[in-house]
This record gives structure tokens, sequence and C-alpha cells, in this order.
């Protein structure tokens, strides 16, 4: 015998019974009234600490999306804003490496934090998103990766195709290399023993850091990686 | 010349003197009167307003702690040093940085010390 009927008038009836959502703003749309809303008692009186305040405010937002949209009134504290929700998630680690990297939006600053902080194993894709993401850091961001590079003590090949791969960064690289010609260990014996051949500026910035280790050896201490 | 004339010119330069040093300290005294007949928030804002006009970290760190409002004073001081963090010696700066809530004071120490921000 079918039970039909009698299923189709219950499920009429569940849906008929089924609360109704509550109109209003969605969750992180009120969020960020509420922040705005906050901070609104500055906005004329003290329009700087107006995004000094939402810089503040966004700690309480768990969405980029919301983060953003308040940071965007924040003025000249909008990169600031953005860097502050990032190390407020970092803690969190609710949120993946490239998702925080995103959210640093403007900050140059917070972007070499994220990718400082999340180095790739390729040291040239290291340098490739130092470039894409650091903005005016770049450079400390490159002579970041080198010196981590430098510390895993890289064997010959490695630091050919570095050395072929980061013309642009020719002194750094060079000067660190220099420092791996100087300094490496017994214990890594395929290192280079002298600085290899290659452009003008790196071979002479290696040789200038092979002579100013050689008569400082207490710096290459330098060379190890800080403990977390 | 005649008498009566370099007399009256005389007389003219030392007024005018007299007149543009009264105008000066007038006008310094209706700014400090600008923050002074203020109150809450239009107070802080206009101190705020002031820190920023500062040159020197002995005035900031005067001005500074008649901001009643903590965030507006953290804002005042972070803004200061953000400008001036180049050419601010440490000393300096680390006084500046403790009048700061707790919370804020890493933030400020870090813009003295971390190479890439000081340059």
């Amino acid at each position: 015998m079918t039970r039909v009927p009698e299923v189709l008038l219950l499920l009429l009836a569940l849906a008929c019974a089924a609360p109704v959502a509550p109109a209003g703003p969605a969750p992180a749309a009120a969020a960020v009234a509420a922040a705005l809303a906050r901070c609104a008692p500055y906005r004329t009186a003290a329009p700087d600490a107006y995004g000094f305040c939402l810089r503040s405010e966004v700690a309480t937002l768990a969405d980029a999306g919301a983060m953003a949209e308040v940071c965007a009134a924040a003025g000249i504290w909008q990169a600031d804003c953005h860097a502050e929700w990032v190390l407020q998630q970092s803690r969190l680690h609710l949120l993946t490496p490239a998702a925080l990297l995103d959210a640093c939006g403007p900050s140059a600053d917070c972007a070499l934090q994220q990718v400082d902080a999340h180095p790739d194993v390729d040291v040239l894709v290291q340098i490739g998103r130092c470039e894409a993401r650091t903005g005016a850091f770049v450079d400390d961001c490159v002579a970041h990766a080198v010196q981590r590079w430098a510390a895993s003590y890289p064997a010959g090949p490695e630091v050919e195709r570095v050395a072929a791969g980061t013309e642009r960064y020719a002194v750094q690289v060079g000067t660190f290399v220099g420092m791996i010609v100087a300094c490496a260990p017994p214990d890594a014996p395929d290192t280079p023993a002298r600085c290899p051949d290659g452009g003008a500026l790196y071979g002479e910035a290696c040789r200038r850091a092979v002579g100013s280790y050689a008569q400082d050896r207490s710096r290459c201490g330098g060379l190890l990686p800080s403990p977390n | 010349m005649r008498p009566e004339v370099e007399r009256f010119e005389s007389f003219f330069r030392r007024t005018s003197a007299c007149a543009l040093i009264a105008l000066g300290a007038c006008g310094a005294a209706t700014g400090d009167k600008d923050c002074e007949a203020l109150v809450a928030i239009e107070h802080d804002g206009c101190v705020h307003a002031r820190v920023q006009r500062a040159s020197t970290a002995t005035e900031v760190l005067e001005l500074a702690p008649t901001i009643h409002d903590a965030l507006v004073r953290d804002a005042a001081l972070l803004q200061w040093v953000n400008a001036h963090r180049k050419s601010l010696p440490q000393r300096e700066g680390q006084a500046i940085c403790a009048l700061l809530s707790p919370r804020e004071q890493s933030a400020c120490n870090r813009r003295l010390n971390a190479p890439h921000l000081s340059r």
C-alpha cells in the first residue's frame, strides 16, 4: 500500500512550520556596521583617529571581506589596518598562509612578514614571491631569502642554478655565496670552494665577502639560522 | 627733514613694532586657547592636530599627555612616529613609545627598530 499522499502532506506541513529567516543584515555586514558605528564619534572631531579606531576595531572581524571594507575607510591607517588584522589572524591559525598574504592588501610590511614567515623551499620561487608581493621592501625580502638559502650550505650545482637565475640581485647573491665559500663547515663538503664564475658584480661581491669573512671568521655565525 | 616729521616717523616705527609683537603674542595665545576652549573629543582632536605639527620629540612629549582619550593619544603618537622615525633618535623614540597604551607599544618599537622601516 502506498503512503505517498501522507508523506507529501507531512512535507508540506514541515515546510509551512519552518521558521522564516529574520530579515536584516548578514553577519559580516552587521559586523562592519557595528565597527563603523563604534568609531563614528571620532569621525569629524579627530579624522585621523577615526582611521586609527577602525584599525583597532578590525580585530573583532572574522571575515577578510569585512576587514577590507572597514580598512578602506581608515584613510592613512588603511595599510596598518590590514596588517593589524593579519597579525591577529595569524595567531589564531585559522587561515592559510596564502589567505593571510592576500589579506595584507596594500601593506608591504605585512606582506614582507608573511612571505618571510612561510618561505618556499626553492629560493628562486621565494624571490619571485618577494618581487610580486613585497613592494618597497623587495630588497629586504630577497636578502632574507638568500640568507636563509645560504645557511643551508647549498652544493655547487645549486649555487650555479641560483646565481644564473638572480642576475638582478647579483651583489646580494654574490655576497652570500662568498659567505658560503668562506664559512662552510667541514661537514658540508659539496659547497663551492671558491667564488664561481659569473657576472662581474656577482664575482666581485663574492670575492669581497670571502676576504671579509676570512679576516673575521667570528662573523660566520651570522649564517646560522636564528632559533624560532 | 622737518623735526615734526622725524618725530612722527620714529613714533610710527615704534608703534608698528609694538603692534607686531602684540599681534604675535595674541596669535600664540589664541592658538593655545583653540584647544583649551574645547572639551572632550573635540579637545583631543585639536591636540592631535597640534602633535602632528610638532617638529621635536620634546613638544610631542609635552602635548600628548594632555590628550585624554587613549585611542586619540595612541593615534597621535604613532602617526608622529611614522612621520619622523627616520630621523628620530632612539632614546626620544622610546620615550614616545612609552606613552602609548601597552597594546601599541610593541608596534611603536618595531617601527623604530626594524631596519626596513627606519630607512
